[in-house]
């Protein structure tokens, strides 16, 4: 029997293991559903945390309701799509509170699908880098900037 | 019947573009024979040696050694068979003794019982007072001595030298004669290539001359002198022109019109004795007489002329000829192109230890290990002792708050230049060292395939590749656990992760950037052999790591970003989200493994199919 050129043999792999990464389905990219998908969940996961650090109840997702929308900066809604800067408005509930909150993030998106988020300008809810606790004590600020990621690559 | 040569070539040929190095030459030598071959520089002597020893690929012919099929078509240098060409080189950062155990490796097991030992051999080659010196302050007559040892660990039957005393003082090279001659009654078959025909005369029974890749002369020493012109001496008189008509002797005036050309008959002794005799009667004076050239030198020079090169076929036909070749069973064929160079398992390992001794023995491998430790422990101290953090890396605003993003930090700092560099560092050397060096013929010299050294310098490339990530990545944990602590990290999703959990997906984080390390490890290589620099070997996957890391941040196609060898080394992202994700990974993965084939089988191919030394 004829043997194999090893050479041949890998090379051939090489270009099996391209086609598969080149017929995978091609997803868009960094979007904006994407984005907002990412976002509002991390953003809740976040606000419960923070209130577990400061000693407050948790807030079922039924209750806080997170919502992201986004939009790249200088594109219409339509044509965003990307990696670059991003603003995205996100409402949420509070206990207590019987309007939605609404507040505004300044979103910096890598080409893989990270994010780094900084409050615009709602300290009135979010608060500013820091915040005190009950006892006095300074804590890190987990809503005014956070990082999350989310999946280029899938549907 | 046992083949009755020990070495038999037949219509060896060898072209380097339009310049023909060796053409159809055959050569029979047999055991406990010395056979010189001889010719001026460039007559293809070494060439014809490389050809046997398999280093360079002849283009026609067939070499037989000791039996079996010799060359570039055997694969390995068959057991038996040693030596060595040009200046023999080995690793200068290594004892000569050090050398000879790593090649002797090379030769594992398969070496004939008897083999004398290291200390034997250096001693047999002269070379035990500086055995354990350094081969970097090796001369290079020092060096043909630790050449000799090398081949004579072996245990040759077969001994095939290369100028071997173009380098020693007389000393040295009449021992060097001394020891041929006792091999040889030991039934050694040694052919000695030289472009002396003094110590070709003194030493060697029978002898081959080439000039221009041809055979101008094949045959006994004795069948030289007899075909060797007489003996000419320079004369000066008194009266050159009476001289002229004296006889006695074949007189006549010299070219370069000093003085006369006398010669006489070998046979005729007596014949000079006369003539200079019949000069006094006439009474003209002798002012001097001086033995101009052997006789054996002028022959040498007239074979070795143009004109004699272009009679060469003539000359030829006295000695073995193609047809009379195949007419005894040896008929010439075309040289293999497919040699079987593959590699074995236990060939692979022979060479993944002499490749690790290598490693082992230099002080950048340690420098490199060490920096991956205590890089880390830097970094991590210093972010203690900073009040500012490194904000724009993933997990930079956690770094004081929970020890698990110490390493997840430092795998975002080293994803663009330290895995590439660590990738290649020694990878993108093993291969161009051996250029560097002059090596290649050292070790493909020896009893393992060129399949059998490129397997085990890959393995030790990959094997380099990984620890050191790992240790990077180790030394990251350690440093974060111990200086910053076990908190619990905060995700990617805006959960925090069990210091369980957190130290779970760091371990697979630093282990999903592995196959880009690999793929890093494989272009090294490549480029290393396709350049033979280390310089291009080591420092072009760092920039090619660089430059694909800047176009990975422009906004391109996702198909563009798939080809691009770094978003493998960032997909470990996806594992700190909730739910976590894995398409990056499995598309780096497979982008890596491309990368990993497609640069192994180009240098795999490349370094088959190279010609060593030649």
């Amino acid at each position: 029997m004829r043997r194999l050129d090893p050479t041949l043999t890998l090379a051939g792999a090489a270009v099996i293991a391209l086609v598969f990464v080149a017929v995978r389905h091609r997803p868009e990219g960094v979007t904006a559903a994407r984005i907002e998908e990412a976002l509002a969940p991390t953003f809740g996961n976040l606000v419960n945390l923070q209130r577990s650090r400061l000693g407050l109840p948790e807030i079922g997702s039924g209750v806080l309701q997170a919502a992201a929308q986004c939009q790249k900066a200088g594109a219409t809604a339509r044509a965003s799509r990307g990696a670059g800067e991003w603003t995205c408005t996100l409402r949420w509930s509070s206990p207590g509170q019987r309007l939605a909150l609404r507040d505004t993030y300044d979103l910096s998106v890598t080409p893989d699908g990270c994010f780094a988020a900084t409050a615009d300008g709602s300290e009135a809810h979010l608060g500013g880098p820091t915040i005190k606790a009950r006892d006095g004590t300074s804590l890190t600020n987990l809503l005014y900037r956070f990082e999350g990621c989310f999946d280029t690559t899938g549907r | 019947m046992p083949d009755p040569f020990a070495l038999e070539i037949v219509g060896l040929e060898k072209r380097y573009g339009d310049r023909i190095a060796v053409r159809g030459l055959d050569l029979r030598l047999r055991p406990g024979e010395v056979h010189g071959l001889l010719g001026p520089n460039g007559a293809g002597k070494t060439t014809l040696m490389r050809m046997v020893l398999g280093l360079v690929r002849a283009d026609a012919g067939t070499v037989r050694v000791l039996g079996r099929p010799g060359g570039a078509e055997a694969g390995a240098v068959p057991d038996g068979v040693a030596g060595f060409v040009d200046t023999p080189q080995f690793y200068p950062y290594l004892s000569g003794r050090a050398n000879l155990r790593l090649v002797s490796r090379l030769d594992g097991g398969l070496a004939p019982a008897g083999t004398p030992a290291i200390a034997e051999a250096l001693d047999q080659a002269g070379l035990t007072a500086h055995a354990d010196a350094k081969v970097r302050g090796y001369s290079a007559g020092m060096r043909q001595r630790l050449g000799l040892a090398a081949a004579l660990l072996r245990n040759p039957r077969l001994l095939l030298l290369d100028e071997p005393t173009h380098s020693l003082d007389p000393a040295g090279a009449r021992d060097l004669r001394a020891r041929v001659r006792t091999l040889a009654a030991e039934g050694v078959a040694v052919l000695w290539s030289s472009h002396d025909l003094a110590e070709v005369e003194e030493l060697c029974s029978s002898l081959t001359i080439v000039h221009e890749g041809r055979v101008v002369f094949a045959g006994a020493m004795a069948d030289l002198a007899a075909q060797a012109p007489d003996v000419v001496h320079r004369l000066r008189t008194s009266d050159d022109a009476r001289a002229l008509e004296i006889e006695g002797a074949t007189v006549a005036p010299a070219a370069d019109g000093d003085g006369l050309d006398v010669s006489a008959p070998p046979e005729l002794a007596g014949s000079l004795d006369a003539y200079m005799l019949g000069l006094g009667r006439a009474g003209i004076a002798v002012r001097s007489l001086e033995r101009r050239k052997r006789s054996l030198e002028t022959l040498f020079l007239e074979l070795t002329s143009g004109e004699a090169s272009r009679a060469a076929d003539v000359t030829h036909d006295a000695i073995v000829t193609k047809r009379e070749a195949a007419r005894e069973g040896t008929k010439p064929a075309k040289a293999a192109f497919a040699p079987a160079d593959g590699a074995s398992l236990r060939g692979a390992i022979a060479c993944a230890k002499l490749e690790t001794a290598k490693l082992a023995a230099q002080l950048r491998t340690w420098t490199i290990l060490f920096a991956c430790l205590a890089g880390p422990f830097a970094f991590a101290a210093a972010m203690r002792l900073q009040s500012s953090l490194p904000e724009d890396t993933l997990f930079g605003r956690s770094v004081k708050a929970s020890g698990f993003a110490v390493p997840l930090v430092v795998l975002g700092f080293a994803a663009s230049w330290a895995v590439p560099a660590l990738a290649s560092v020694a990878s993108g050397d093993l291969f161009a060292s051996e250029d560097r060096y002059g090596t290649w013929p050292t070790i493909l010299a020896r009893s393992r395939t060129r399949g059998d050294v490129f397997a085990g310098k890959l393995l030790v490339a990959m094997a380099f590749s990984a620890a050191a990530v790992t240790m990077l990545a180790a030394a990251s944990v350690l440093a974060g656990v111990l200086v910053i602590g076990t908190q619990p990290l905060l995700g990617l999703s805006g959960a925090e992760l069990a210091p369980a959990r957190a130290m779970a997906l760091v371990g697979a984080a630093w282990a999903s950037v592995l196959p880009a390390a690999l793929a890093f490890t494989a272009l090294a290589v490549a480029l290393s052999v396709a350049t033979r620099s280390s310089a291009a070997g080591i420092g072009l996957p760092v920039l090619v790591g660089f430059a694909m890391q800047l176009v990975s941040m422009l906004d391109l196609p996702g198909v563009a970003r798939q080809l691009l060898l770094t978003p493998p080394l960032v997909a470990w992202h996806g594992l700190f989200a909730e739910p976590a994700f894995h398409g990056p990974l499995i598309e780096g993965s497979a982008i890596s493994g491309a990368y990993l084939v497609a640069c192994l089988a180009a240098a795999s191919r490349t370094v088959r199919a190279r010609d060593a030394g030649g």
